[in-house]
C-alpha cells in the first residue's frame, strides 16, 4: 500500500480529501444547522451553467463554475429576504436553468467533447497541484473567518432578528457566508461530482449530530467523519477499481447508518 | 400593552428596538442613544425559533451580549460567571450545557429571558410571553419582573388581558392607535372607547375592578 504514495495523483487525492473535508466540515455544519440544504443544491446545480460556459470560452470551467455558483448563491440569499418571491420554486428554476446552459455550451463547444461524467461524478485522481493550492486557501479562508468570527456567526446562524436589534450586520455576514458555502461546493466537485458533492456537506454532520448537539463540536466531528469516510473510499475504490467520488459517498453512508445503529442498540 | 391581534403591536416593538424604521414619525429614547443596544433588552416570541438548532442553554444567554464591540472580542470572565448567575436565578443553572432542543417551552421562556437581561437593559420588553409559559413559572415570572423592574422599565405586550396582574403598572391599548391608560385597571367600556377589542376575562384569582368612564 505504501507504494501507492509514490504515485504524484494519488498522494495529490489524498491532499485534496483532507481539505475537502475541512472545507466541506465547517460550511456543512453551518449548511445543516441553518436548513440550506435546498438551496446548497440548488447552487451546485447552477454551477453546471458555468462549467459549460467555461469550456465554450475555453477558460477553467472551475472559474466559471464559481463565478455562477456566487452569483446564484448572492441571488438566492437576495431573493430570500424578500416575502413576495416563493423561494422554493426560485431556486428550482436556477437550479435546472444552470443545468441546461451547462449542457448546451458544452455541446456547442466545438472539437472534443470534455469529459461530463468527471463533473457530474468527480473524479479526485486527476486533482492537479493548481486545485490543490486554490482548495487550500479556500480551507485557510473558512478557517481563518470562523475563529474570529464564530460566536457572530452562530448567533447570526441562530436567531438574526435578535442580533439585527443590536447593530450587527447580519446582512454582510449571510453574503459572505453564502459566498463561502458557494466556493466550497464548487471546490468539492472534483472529489464527488455535482450530483454527488451536497453528501460532502450533510452526511458527516449527520453522523457528527448522532452523538453531539453543540455546533463547535459538530464541526470538529463533521471534519473527523468527513476524512474518515474519504479516505476509506479513496483506497477502497483504488484497490476495488471503482470510481471515487461514489464510493467516498457511499463509506459516508455506510458509517452514518452504523453509527445510527449503534446509538439506537445503546439506548 | 394590550390589543387583539394584528392590531400593531409586534410592529410598534420591533420599531422600538430597531428592527423596523418608522415611515413617519420618530422614535425618542430617553436614555443615551450611544449604547442603545444594550439599553433595550428584548424578549422576541420564541415560536419563531429553530428549536434543533445545535447551540448551548449557555451560549443563547451569552448572545445577549452581542454588540459592535464584541464583533472582534471574546466574551470576558466576568461576562460568562454573569451568564451562569442568571441561568441560576432563573432556576435553570443545571441545563447550562444542554442543546436547546432538550427544553421545554417553560425552560426556552426562561433562557431567552436571560438572553434578554444579561446586559442590564434600562427597558425590557418581552412580546407575548405567556405564550409558552407553563403555570409554574408564570407567577415567578412576574415576581422576577417585578424584582427587574426595580432597576429597569418592564413592558409586556400581550393580546390577553389575563396577563394584567398586580405588578402592572399602567396599560397602553394598541390597536391601530395607541391609548395609553394611566391605570392597572381597564374595564370593558374603557377598552371599547379605546377600540381595543379585547374580550374581559378573569382568569382565577387576578382582580379586576370595574371604573367609571374618565377622559383623557
Amino acid at each position: 500500500m505504501l507504494e501507492l504514495f509514490q504515485y504524484e495523483f494519488f498522494t495529490n487525492a489524498l491532499l485534496a480529501a483532507i481539505l475537502t473535508s475541512i472545507t466541506c466540515g465547517i460550511m456543512g455544519t453551518y449548511i445543516v444547522a441553518k436548513r440550506i440544504v435546498f438551496i446548497s443544491g440548488g447552487i451546485t446545480h447552477t454551477s453546471f451553467g458555468g462549467i459549460g460556459l467555461g469550456y465554450f470560452l475555453s477558460i477553467n470551467p472551475i472559474l466559471g463554475a464559481a463565478v455562477f455558483s456566487i452569483l446564484s448563491a448572492l441571488g438566492i440569499e437576495y431573493l430570500s429576504k424578500k416575502s413576495e418571491v416563493r423561494e422554493d420554486s426560485a431556486i428550482a428554476i436556477m437550479w435546472s436553468f444552470g443545468m441546461a446552459v451547462g449542457i448546451i455550451f458544452i455541446f456547442l463547444t466545438p472539437g472534443y467533447a470534455p469529459n461530463l461524467i468527471s463533473f457530474l461524478f468527480g473524479s479526485i485522481l486527476t486533482v492537479t497541484q493548481f486545485d490543490l493550492i486554490i482548495i487550500f486557501v479556500l480551507a485557510l479562508l473558512i478557517s481563518l473567518f470562523f475563529l474570529i468570527f464564530y460566536k457572530t456567526i452562530l448567533f447570526v446562524a441562530f436567531d438574526e432578528e435578535f442580533i439585527r436589534t443590536r447593530n450587527i450586520p447580519a446582512n454582510l455576514i449571510n453574503y459572505i457566508l453564502i459566498s463561502l458555502v458557494a466556493l466550497t461546493i464548487v471546490l468539492s466537485i472534483k472529489v464527488a461530482g455535482i450530483i454527488l458533492v451536497i453528501s460532502l456537506v450533510t452526511i458527516p454532520q449527520a453522523t457528527a449530530n448522532i452523538f453531539v448537539k453543540d455546533f463547535k463540536r459538530i464541526i470538529f466531528f463533521s471534519i473527523i467523519f468527513g476524512l474518515t469516510g474519504s479516505l476509506i473510499g479513496l483506497l477502497l475504490s483504488y484497490f476495488l477499481n471503482i470510481p471515487s467520488g461514489a464510493t467516498i459517498v457511499f463509506i459516508q453512508s455506510l458509517i452514518f447508518v452504523i453509527l445510527r445503529i449503534v446509538k439506537f442498540i445503546q439506548n | 400593552m394590550l390589543g387583539s391581534n394584528g392590531g400593531g403591536k409586534t410592529t410598534l416593538v420591533k420599531a422600538i428596538v430597531g428592527l423596523l424604521k418608522p415611515k413617519k414619525g420618530e422614535i425618542q429614547y430617553h436614555f443615551n442613544r450611544e449604547n442603545i443596544e444594550h439599553s433595550i433588552g428584548y424578549m422576541p416570541q420564541v415560536n419563531y425559533i429553530d428549536k434543533k438548532f445545535p447551540i448551548s442553554v449557555r451560549d443563547v444567554v451569552m448572545s445577549g451580549y452581542m454588540d459592535k464591540k464584541k464583533l472582534f472580542k471574546r466574551f470576558t470572565l466576568i461576562e460568562k460567571q454573569k451568564a451562569e448567575d442568571l441561568l441560576a436565578q432563573t432556576g435553570i443553572a443545571d441545563l447550562k450545557k444542554k442543546s436547546i432542543g432538550n427544553l421545554s417551552g417553560g425552560e426556552l421562556q426562561r433562557v431567552f429571558l436571560c438572553r434578554s437581561i444579561i446586559s442590564s437593559p434600562k427597558l425590557l420588553i418581552l412580546d407575548e410571553p405567556n405564550n409558552f409559559v407553563d403555570n409554574r413559572f408564570e407567577s415567578e415570572l412576574y415576581e422576577l419582573l417585578g424584582e427587574l423592574n426595580k432597576t429597569m422599565a418592564v413592558m409586556i405586550v400581550s393580546h390577553d388581558i389575563g396577563m394584567l396582574s398586580t405588578y402592572i403598572k399602567t396599560i397602553a391599548c394598541v390597536n391601530k392607535k395607541l391609548h395609553y391608560h394611566k391605570s392597572n385597571q381597564i374595564s370593558e367600556a374603557q377598552l371599547k372607547d379605546y377600540n381595543c377589542p379585547i374580550q374581559l376575562i378573569t382568569h382565577g384569582d387576578i382582580p379586576h375592578t370595574v371604573l367609571k368612564h374618565h377622559n383623557h
